[in-house]
């Protein structure tokens, strides 16, 4: 049998073998039980050996192979290979695990990794070949499971990681949630919570545990539950989004049981068919605090800007009333001195001659002057803290111009100055009778002042349609162009003073602004002055 | 004009000495009988005891001043149409509403001229003549 020329081969490793069984059967035990195939093979290619794993693996039986050639275990086509092996064993080469598809008995694929190794005879000849086939095709189905294995693992891994992405994403929104700065809550439909973030914990001071579950009513202070119960209900069917700050004064309650003032936006979220009410609360104790802060600090201001003020309005007023005192005080005196020197110049108590005359006269004049000093101090302290009450009226101003004009005639002639004023049409203007003699009087006075004996002073009045326009020209010194822009400043005197406190044009300015009119001056030094002023005109 | 006021009787009220003078000089000459107080405490004594037909009272005056004299003689029947003058050297304007409240016929503003003064004094005793 060529079965046994194999455990020739092996015989002298056998041999040395101190074994009571005889080495050939032993060998052939071995192959027996093999679970590869085990082929012999002559150099042609016939079969001359086939075990019980060949017949496992390729079907056939030992009696139908042996003696025929390993082409029938051939997959169609691959013939080619079988001369390819023989001539490589021939050369006494071998071929290690070849994997290669041959053909079962029963026609299907068989997929065996092949080692041939060349027999050679006791004087080195190849004389036949050694074929062990190891069936892989299990290892191939296993391959493929595990290719398909791996591939379910990458879909897993896939799917995992889209599940921890998902996670990853839940657990940062979970993050935002928790760290937001303001308290976030969501509520049931029947006001339990459902979710509370950790600001709402620290806010209301209750564990997140005790916060979920329980009823929202307990964090809304006792006296405004039953309103917010109704308030959940009404929101619950219908409600729409309510942005934080809608001028709601609105407390919360602590665990402790302490308030504190919040603003809270609600919205609903319908999860799984019902809706819940995801409400953000913010407490505004501190802003509270700021607001009150500022409005305090601004009360408090305004009160010292009101007591600044009123200070200041009591100053003025004393300021008046001192003005007003010492005018008093002034003026007693001048009184008596007028009136004693009126009585001299009477002579109702006897004859006075020509010195003591004259000596009167200057006492009289001087009084006088002294007396439209104080008047003008008076009049200017008056206006400048704002007491000047005006009682204007409709008047005739050709009436008030004869009426000033004839006040100051007598002291005009007296010093050879012509005094002229033409009326040629009838004008009413809206003016307090007192101040229009005063600015008149005052314009006339300062024009006979510094005209010289010989020399007019005229007065004028032109209209438009609102304004009346009242003109007092004199021909005497004038003003020099520089000093134009001064002359209705206050305690200003045109170059020589001739007299008075330097108010009278100053107060003439601002009893004419006062009644709703405007003062200006033309002049030119040596020819004359021309003052203008306007009064607004009565219907 | 001087007839009307011959013989007649007027109070003046003044704390100023000089300003007493001067009125009573030309009240004098204007042919009239002067009274004089020196304040207003005084002035309402001598009214009431005196039941003169004219008073000048000045404003300011120590004790009782010139409004307060004006009021409560016009609460006396004696002194319902007796022409009551304000003299004073204060500022006049603002006060007259003050003054028509306490009584007061007319106001005189110092310093006046001694024929203003007597052109007023012979009218009101002219128009209290014929009331």
């Amino acid at each position: 049998m060529q079965e046994q020329s194999l455990p020739e081969t092996q015989g002298a490793a056998s041999r040395t073998k101190p074994d009571r069984i005889d080495p050939e059967r032993w060998l052939a035990a071995i192959v027996e039980s093999s679970d590869d195939a085990i082929i012999g093979e002559d150099l042609d290619g016939i079969i001359t050996s086939w075990n019980a794993g060949a017949q496992r693996i390729f079907g056939y039986a030992p009696e139908e192979v042996i003696g025929k050639a390993v082409t029938c275990l051939v997959w169609p086509g691959d013939e080619n290979q079988i001369e390819e092996l023989l001539t490589r064993i021939r050369t006494g080469k071998r071929v290690d695990h070849f994997q290669v598809v041959r053909r079962h008995k029963d026609g299907s694929k068989v997929l065996v990794s092949l080692s041939l190794s060349p027999i050679v005879d006791a004087d080195g000849r190849v004389i036949g070949i050694a074929k062990i086939a190891r069936d892989i095709t299990g290892h191939v189905a296993m391959e493929d499971s595990l290719t398909a294995t791996t591939n379910q693992v990458r879909l897993l891994t896939e799917r995992e990681a889209n599940a921890q992405a998902q996670v990853l994403a839940e657990r940062r929104f979970r993050e935002l949630i928790e760290n937001a700065p303001d308290g976030i809550l969501q509520v049931d439909r029947h006001g339990k919570i459902i979710i509370a973030n950790r600001t709402a914990e620290l806010l209301f001071g209750y564990a997140s545990e005790e916060l979920v579950g329980a009823s929202v009513d307990m964090l809304v202070p006792a006296k405004y539950r039953a309103g917010h119960a109704a308030n959940r209900v009404g929101f619950a069917h219908g409600g729409v989004s309510r942005p934080m700050g809608q001028g709601l004064d609105l407390y919360a309650r602590r665990k402790d049981g302490t308030e504190f003032p919040v603003e809270i936006s609600l919205s609903p979220v319908t999860t799984a068919g019902e809706v819940h009410v995801t409400a953000v609360v913010r407490d505004v104790t501190e802003r509270k605090r700021t607001e009150v802060q500022v409005r305090t600090l601004q009360e408090s201001y305004m009160a010292e800007l009101e007591a600044r003020q009123k200070e200041a309005e009591r100053l003025n007023h004393m300021k008046s009333e001192f003005m007003a005192g010492i005018t008093h005080e002034l003026r007693t005196p001048l009184h008596t001195i007028i009136g004693f020197s009126d009585l001299l110049r009477e002579e109702l108590e006897g004859p006075l001659n020509e010195p003591q005359r004259t000596f009167v006269g200057h006492i009289r004049q001087d009084s006088e002057h002294l007396l439209g000093l104080i008047n003008d101090v008076l009049d200017y302290s008056r206006i400048e803290a704002g007491g000047l009450h005006l009682h204007t009226e409709r008047l005739s101003l050709g009436e008030a111009i004869a009426d000033a004009a004839g006040a100051i005639r007598q002291h005009a002639e007296a010093k050879g100055i012509g005094l002229r004023f033409e009326n040629p049409a009838e004008v009413f203007v809206l003016a307090d009778p007192m101040r229009l003699r005063q600015i008149l009087y005052n314009l006339l006075s300062n024009a006979v002042k510094f005209t010289a004996s010989g020399g007019d002073v005229d007065i004028l009045v032109g209209d438009d349609a609102e304004f009346a326009r009242i003109t007092v020209s004199d021909t005497g010194t004038g003003i020099p162009r520089d000093e134009l822009s001064r002359i209705f400043d206050k305690f200003y005197q045109v170059g020589y003073s001739v007299g008075g406190a330097g108010l009278g044009l100053s107060i003439c300015k601002q009893l004419v602004e006062i009644q709703g009119g405007s003062i200006a001056v033309d002049s030119e030094p040596g020819k004359g002055s021309q003052f203008h002023f306007t009064l607004k005109k009565a219907v | 004009m001087e007839q009307k006021s011959q013989g007649n009787k007027i109070l003046i009220a003044d704390d100023s000495e000089s300003s007493r003078d001067l009125l009573r000089f030309i009240l004098q000459r204007f042919g009239c009988e002067v009274l004089e107080a020196r304040d207003g405490q005084e002035a309402l004594k001598l009214a009431t005891f005196s039941n003169p037909d004219l008073l000048i009272l000045d404003l300011n005056m120590p004790v009782l001043d010139g409004y307060s004299v004006a009021s409560e003689l016009r609460k006396l029947p004696a002194f319902a149409t007796t022409p009551i003058l304000a003299l004073s050297a204060g500022p006049s304007e603002t006060d007259v509403e003050r003054l028509k409240e306490a009584g007061f016929s007319l106001f005189l503003k110092k310093p006046i001229a001694p024929a203003t003064l007597r052109a007023c004094i012979a009218q009101h005793l002219d128009v209290a003549a014929k009331g």
